[in-house]
């Protein structure tokens, strides 16, 4: 009991934040998704249907879900091979991790910057493309824009998920491995029926992780686009943000509480698959 | 563990010693804010309010102003031996007139400045020197270069010493810039000593005993000097701080300032420094070491936009203890007959009532009628206090962001009691309960035609009225002969720009050009269901580059570069008809505001047989008032709306939009005359060989009717959704500078303004 007492305590700061940061507001936003803006009017599911008819909406989700479905296997794949194998060099281990991790500290204002040098019509990838004698493309107003947000997020979060990988790697204990190359079972096998499965809880945590900084890429999507970019990466913030400006509060009440179901559900899902898998 | 106890009690004790220093510091202060607080306006709080209500405040009165009507030109504004205000100014027939008060009344005396000077028909500024003489600035212009002279009048005004500062240049050249500016004379004054300041382009300090110039701002003509006995002090270059400068000794900063604007005026009187801007006049006792606001500027003439502040004085004011103040402001913007001078005192009133109810006005973009009209509507009403705020779109904030804010106030239930709605999203406002149906207030107006019919009935639906414009302007054509009725449609007007041998417009840069044309033609654009027509679009880029293509990307002017965020019409269509006098371009469209901005079109029309009329029976709504439903006064709002409508309020004309109010605007574009009103100005061709004089005076009276009618037949609001302008702005410029094919500007204009109509469907 006092042990308890002590853990809730300890806890206490932290979930105070959380309360009043994000649930408490969150409790708000679902208590407005049944009423009008303004009024206060009761309107049942009047703004959900309102909302999952929208065109915005429609697309908005549409491109989230892809980018998400996108960004995030790719994202895990690629960090994943690449942690593999700096766990394997030793001597350049910590300047390549630290290496990796630069991206996660430049600030978003400098990454838009970037993106500019890079993607505008007078940006470098153009003037590569006009010298190698091919023509030229407008990355942020064609459906390559999208890839640019696809490119933009493995950049930046690639190092974060190499140190998570790193951190479940070094979990996996050594006599495991070395029984392992004892029975023979080396390489791509140790990889598989080794690393892979005693990865499992590690990999939960990055997938989720993964999710959620697909919704931070809004920051530099926005900078760099504005309120209406292309159409390829107008993301549900987009929505959000101009539906703000136009006060449809219920809509983006509405929205929020539809986009957080369905983020619960699929971890829901992942949880259940995980202790599937431990079983 | 005993170490970490006594740790903690050492800091324990050492926070509770420095709470006890500050809130001893805090009480010392309190006799001293007590003082302030007998000497604040208005508060902007309730609490503020409520420490004033027993103290009273300093309240604005019109200054019992002489009549200036036997001059034309006020040349000084000072204080007298007796504390009274005196005047100079030249009249007609060049006398010079010394209005002062006698016995409490106004009397003029003539002197005669002219022999002592021998000023001639020159141009003059008189200045009071602190050692109580007075001084004449004269400039004497040549054909192309300008000669200054200070001459020391006699007391009597019968003789006068020149006291011209031998390091002034002879003979400033206009032609050369650089030297003009340099060696121009903007103001003199003098010290005690005799020691004379003058403004080029920076304050210079001149000793008449030795003829030494020292210069004592380090640049910039905008810094502020005043004088008191033999100190100056004077704004630094950045206006963060006051320097003191002593004949002999090197200036000394003796206080950090800050003025809310670059509008401010710098003062001096032997106890005190005055600073006033538009939030009020600020007063540093010269023994002290704080700042304090004695004149809350809010609702004060002091808060109106366009001002200059000119003259300031300080009394001592017997009856109440404390001082007063003398203010003389120039306001108004543009030509100069919408220039003008006005004076006010502030006087404390010990018995004056204090506001007790207060409410807030928002609006994107400052509105000088609207607040011309809180000015006078508080000063009628005593216990109101009216709060005018308005966006700040010279940062890197967009109009999105703005409204983002100002939503988060809406839905805190903290937002303003009346908005003005230009630039904001009136119709969601309206769809989500924000405004207030104003009916009851003006349908009876509108009903009864009080209001301008053409304009009103575009903010009626369904009988409710959620907004109306306090002023209205109209986009307007004037154009030679052979561009009459080219306006009417982008087929006729591209047709016309690829024919024309000389440029078809004049534009001050091509984004201008640009949404002067999306404001004028907008409605063209669109589908039945508001969403852009592809090909209409196409027409109206065509239509564009046409008339770029007769004048380059620049045409007449330079691109306005204070556009920043700001998409307002007004500053938009900006096109001066002057520009046509020189026969280079063929036509211009502006925004028309006033009779007076018809006094050059008139007079270029007649000269030129010239045509003008109306783009597509558009009119630009200016200030569009609505009202918070949340607002708690809502009687009080209520009541300053019709005063913003009544016909007296109407009736002033602020140079920015005709009355929507029938009553007023029949009043103020046919019934007033200024037929002694002329002027004449002077054009030349680009090599100067030709040169030509036009001469412009108020429209005749068939010229004003006829300008009624037109007038009468805008019955179409611009758009004024500066989301989708702003949007259709970025996409296009690119087209305009060859950098995007007008297909694909096309293809993404039409794609993002269905998304932002899909957002709101």
């Amino acid at each position: 009991m006092r042990e308890n007492i002590c853990g809730w305590l300890f806890l206490l700061p932290s979930l105070a934040g959380l309360c009043v940061f994000l649930l408490i507001p969150f409790c708000d936003a679902v208590g407005r998704s049944f009423f009008t803006a303004m009024s206060g009017e009761f309107v049942g599911l009047e703004n959900y249907a309102a909302v999952v008819s929208n065109k915005a909406f429609q697309l908005a989700a549409g491109n989230t879900a892809k980018f998400i479905a996108v960004c995030v296997p790719l994202l895990l794949c690629s960090s994943f091979l690449l942690s593999v194998l700096l766990n394997e060099i030793k001597g350049l281990h910590g300047l390549l991790k630290t290496a990796y991790l630069v991206p996660l500290a430049v600030p978003v204002a400098s990454v838009v910057m970037l993106w500019r040098l890079f993607f505008y019509d007078n940006g470098i990838l153009n003037s590569v493309l006009s010298s190698l004698g091919l023509s030229t493309v407008d990355w942020m107003n064609s459906d390559s824009a999208f890839w640019v947000l696809v490119f933009s997020y493995i950049w930046k979060n690639m190092g974060y998920n190499i140190v998570l990988w790193l951190a479940g790697l070094s979990a996996i204990p050594d006599s495991i491995n070395e029984a392992a190359a004892l029975d023979g079972c080396t390489g791509i096998k140790r990889l598989f029926y080794i690393t892979l499965p005693n990865l499992r809880g590690t990999s939960f945590m990055i997938i989720v992780l993964s999710i959620i900084n697909t919704f931070k890429v809004f920051r530099e999507a926005y900078l760099v686009a504005g309120d209406y970019p292309h159409e390829s990466m107008y993301l549900l913030q987009h929505l959000f943000n101009n539906w703000f400006v136009s006060l449809d509060v219920q809509k983006m009440c509405a929205a929020a509480v539809l986009m957080a179901a369905v983020i619960t559900v699929a971890v829901f899902i992942m949880k259940r698959l995980e202790a599937r898998g431990e079983r | 563990m005993i170490k970490m106890k006594k740790l903690t009690k050492k800091i324990l004790c050492g926070a509770l010693s420095a709470a006890s220093l500050l809130g001893g510091l805090m009480l010392t202060g309190c006799g001293d804010g007590e003082k302030a607080a007998d000497t604040s306006g208005a508060g902007t709080s309730g609490e503020k309010t409520e420490l004033s209500a027993k103290t009273g405040i300093y309240a604005e009165e019109l200054f019992d102003a002489p009549d200036l009507s036997s001059i034309f030109d006020t040349i000084g504004i000072f204080t007298d031996k007796n504390g009274e205000t005196e005047y100079f100014g030249l009249s007609e027939s060049n006398n010079t007139a010394h209005i002062r008060k006698v016995d409490g009344k106004w009397q003029q005396d003539f002197v005669d400045i002219n022999k002592a000077t021998n000023l001639g028909d020159d141009l003059c500024k008189m200045i009071k020197g602190e050692d109580g003489k007075y001084y004449l600035l004269i400039f004497r212009w040549g054909d192309s270069s300008v000669n200054f002279e200070l001459h020391k009048l006699s007391d009597d005004f019968k003789t006068a010493e020149n006291v011209t500062p031998a390091s002034w240049k002879p003979n400033v050249s206009v032609s050369d810039f650089d030297s003009y500016l340099k060696n121009y004379i903007n103001a003199v004054k003098v010290l005690s000593d005799g020691t004379i300041f003058y403004l080029t382009d920076r304050w210079n300090v001149y000793a008449p005993s030795t003829g030494d110039v020292e210069t004592i701002t380090d640049t910039s003509a905008a810094s502020q000097l005043a004088l008191c006995g033999n100190a100056a002090y004077f704004t630094n270059l950045d206006n963060s701080a006051i320097c003191k400068y002593e004949s002999g000794k090197s200036a000394t900063e003796i206080t950090d300032v800050k003025p809310t604007s670059d509008s401010f005026l710098l003062a001096a009187s032997e106890k005190a420094l005055f600073l006033v801007d538009s939030t009020g006049i600020h007063r540093f006792a010269l023994d002290g070491v704080a700042w304090e606001t004695v004149v809350d500027g809010n609702a004060k003439a002091l808060s109106k936009s366009d001002i200059v502040y000119k003259d300031f004085a300080v009394y001592d004011d017997s009856t109440s203890g404390k001082e007063s103040y003398f203010i003389n402001i120039e306001s108004g913007s543009g030509m100069t007959l919408n220039i003008a001078d006005s004076q006010y005192l502030y006087r404390f009133n010990e018995n004056a009532v204090v506001p007790d109810k207060i409410i807030k006005i928002y609006s994107l973009y400052e509105n000088t009628s609207v607040r011309n009209a809180i000015i006078s509507y508080c000063r009628e009403n005593p216990s109101v206090s009216i709060e005018y705020a308005t966006a700040d779109l010279s940062g890197s904030a967009t109009v999105s962001d703005i409204i983002r804010s100002l939503n988060t106030e809406i839905l805190a239930g903290s937002g303003a009691d009346i908005f003005l709605l230009d630039g904001l999203p009136i119709d969601s406002y309206i769809e989500k309960g924000v405004l207030e149906d104003l009916s009851d207030l003006l349908k009876p107006m509108a009903d009864n035609k009080e209001l301008v019919e053409n304009v009103a009935k575009n903010y009626i639906t369904d009988g409710k009225i959620y907004g109306m414009p306090v002023r209205f302007g109209v986009p307007l054509y004037v154009a030679q002969k052979d561009a009459d009725g080219v306006f009417e449609s982008l087929d006729k007007l591209t047709e016309y720009a690829k024919t024309s041998e000389k440029p078809v417009m004049y534009y001050s840069g091509k984004q201008s050009l640009f949404l002067s044309m999306l404001y004028t033609y907008y409605e063209k654009l669109l589908n039945e269901d508001g969403s852009i027509n592809a090909d209409e679009y196409k027409k109206f880029m065509e239509s564009v580059e046409a008339i770029i293509a007769t004048y380059g990307e620049d045409g007449g002017g330079d691109e306005y570069n204070g556009l920043g965020n700001n998409c307002h019409i007004d500053q938009i269509m900006n096109g001066d008809p002057i520009m046509l006098s020189t026969e280079k371009e063929k036509s211009i469209i502006q925004c028309v505001n006033s009779v007076e901005d018809m006094l050059t079109n008139y007079a270029i029309i007649n000269e030129f047989d010239d045509v003008y009329g109306l783009i597509n029976n558009t009119f630009a709504p200016n200030g569009i008032v609505g009202m918070n439903a949340a607002c708690a006064e809502k009687e009080i709002a209520k009541d300053f709306i019709k005063y913003l409508f009544s016909e007296e309020q109407q009736n002033v004309n602020n140079g920015d939009g005709f009355p929507v109010n029938a009553a007023a605007l029949k009043n103020i574009v046919v019934d007033t005359r200024n037929d002694d009103l002329y002027f004449s100005f002077g054009v030349s061709d680009d090599s100067g060989t030709s040169y030509k004089e036009i001469s412009a005076s108020w429209p005749t009276a068939e010229e004003c009717t006829e300008f009624y009618e037109i007038l009468l037949k805008a019955y179409k609001p611009v758009n004024n959704d500066e989301v989708l302008i702003n949007m259709i702005l970025s996409e296009s410029m690119p087209v305009i500078d060859g950098s995007v094919t007008l297909d694909e500007a096309a293809e993404n204009i039409v794609r993002k303004v269905n998304l932002y109509l899909s957002e709101n469907s």
